[in-house]
């Protein structure tokens, strides 16, 4: 796998990030786990304009994954205005398991092994402010 | 016990010390000297891991002969000493220590301001005057800096104020340019679009700032194309180094070399002229200076 660094935001206070161009499907593909994963994306404009979004930056450090055959992640994006929205992850524990949202691709998925807690990570942001637009 | 010869008056200034006097000064002195040193040990242990191990100490000794130095004049008039006369020697010490210590005083405010500011922070890696390498420490008087060649320079802290600091890790990316050069037989737009792919395999190097690949100048015997990428601060340097020798094995594997540096002739081959007839030049006689005296002074 191809793996490319990007930088997020200005030179000169700007964030590193790693970078990944992903197609967007409205019914769960089914990629090579070992490869790659899927992101169920939820967007929600809360400001009063269009907003058109060609990226959307996470915290690595709130990323959860979660098995079943597949790799999957479950995240949001609420846009606050025309350059800044926030991202995050839904981590919705079901005794340990998250439940994908769309009745048709309902699956109970295995949460993966935690090296650290998020919950103990209460000095690290786990959401994304991304304030140099989207 | 009797204790009358502590007022016994001591032969000293106007009569009015006393042994007992004395003796209360000596008391007051170490009494003061003691609680200095328990204030200051307490100081160090409180401020251990709330400011840094230069600033602490700095405070500790700013107390501690603080104290010492009030209570010295406050009971001079004990031994009858009035400390009045100390004003005037004072002012004339104070300007005599002026002029001899403008300096440390100009570190001292220098290494202040440097501390308020920070421009620099311990770790940086940074370049001041002809100096480069990380900030070890930044003291109250200099800042201690170990070079890439793992020496320790010690800068006073008035030249890193005054001069230019060029912070190396400030900015979490930074740009480096190679230029590498190709025949004029060579396709320019070929070269360029193995350079990008190459370039598009290196994961540090960064997508967005993009990288730019451009032909920049028709050179004597080359054509130049400069090659400027973007790079995590961290990373930079192992793909500066890395990624020339790439560029020349990718370039040579598809054909297109480095050259050396060449220069056309033209032989001229105009049958008709024929070179001019070469004449012996005349020679000039030259006059002796031998005689000089002779022919001229006479």
């Amino acid at each position: 796998m191809k793996q490319k660094f990007t930088l997020y935001g200005e030179v000169s206070n700007g964030v590193i990030c790693k970078h990944w161009k992903s197609q967007i499907y409205s019914i769960s593909p089914s990629p090579n786990p070992l490869q790659e994963g899927i992101i169920e994306l939820t967007l929600r404009n809360t400001s009063s304009d269009w907003a058109s979004i060609s990226k959307v930056v996470f915290s690595a450090y709130g990323m959860k994954l979660y098995y079943a055959g597949d790799v999957f992640m479950r995240a949001r994006m609420d846009i606050l205005n025309r350059n800044t929205a926030e991202t995050g992850f839904d981590l919705q524990h079901l005794s340990g398991e998250l439940k994908s949202s769309s009745l048709k691709d309902f699956k109970s998925r295995k949460e993966a092994f935690g090296v650290y807690s998020l919950q103990k990570l209460g000095f690290v942001p786990l959401k994304f402010y991304m304030g140099w637009g989207f | 016990m009797d204790l009358d010869f502590l007022d016994t008056n001591l032969p000293i200034f106007d009569g009015t010390v006393t042994l007992g006097s004395v003796i209360k000064f000596i008391l007051l002195l170490s009494f003061s000297t003691f609680f200095a040193k328990i204030l200051s040990l307490y100081m160090r242990r409180s401020l251990k891991d709330k400011v840094s191990k230069d600033a602490g100490e700095t405070i500790i000794k700013i107390v501690y002969y603080g104290i010492l130095t009030i209570v010295f004049f406050s009971n001079l008039r004990l031994i009858g000493i009035n400390p009045s006369g100390f004003l005037l020697a004072g002012g004339v010490a104070g300007i005599v220590l002026g002029f001899a210590s403008q300096n440390i005083v100009g570190n001292l405010v220098s290494g202040f301001f440097l501390m308020v500011e920070r421009p620099v922070k311990i770790g940086d890696q940074v370049q001041i005057s002809d100096v480069a390498g990380y900030v070890i420490d930044i003291r109250i008087i200099s800042t201690l800096i170990r070079t890439y060649d793992g020496l320790l320079v010690r800068i006073p802290n008035q030249q890193v104020f005054t001069t230019n600091i060029t912070n190396i890790v400030e900015h979490p990316v930074r740009r480096f340019e190679h230029t590498i050069r190709i025949r004029y037989s060579d396709d320019a737009n070929a070269a360029i679009w193995l350079i990008k792919d190459l370039i598009d395999k290196e994961p540090f190097a960064l997508l967005n700032p993009s990288p730019s690949v451009f032909v920049s100048d028709l050179g004597d015997s080359s054509v130049n194309i400069t090659v400027r990428i973007w790079a995590p601060v961290n990373e930079w340097f192992g793909i500066k180094t890395r990624i020339l020798w790439d560029i020349k094995q990718t370039l040579e594997e598809n054909g297109i070399e480095i050259p050396l540096p060449q220069r056309v002739v033209h032989i001229q081959t105009d049958s008709k002229k024929v070179p001019d007839k070469l004449e012996p030049v005349p020679e000039k006689e030259i006059e002796s200076v031998l005689n000089y005296e002779e022919r001229v002074l006479a």
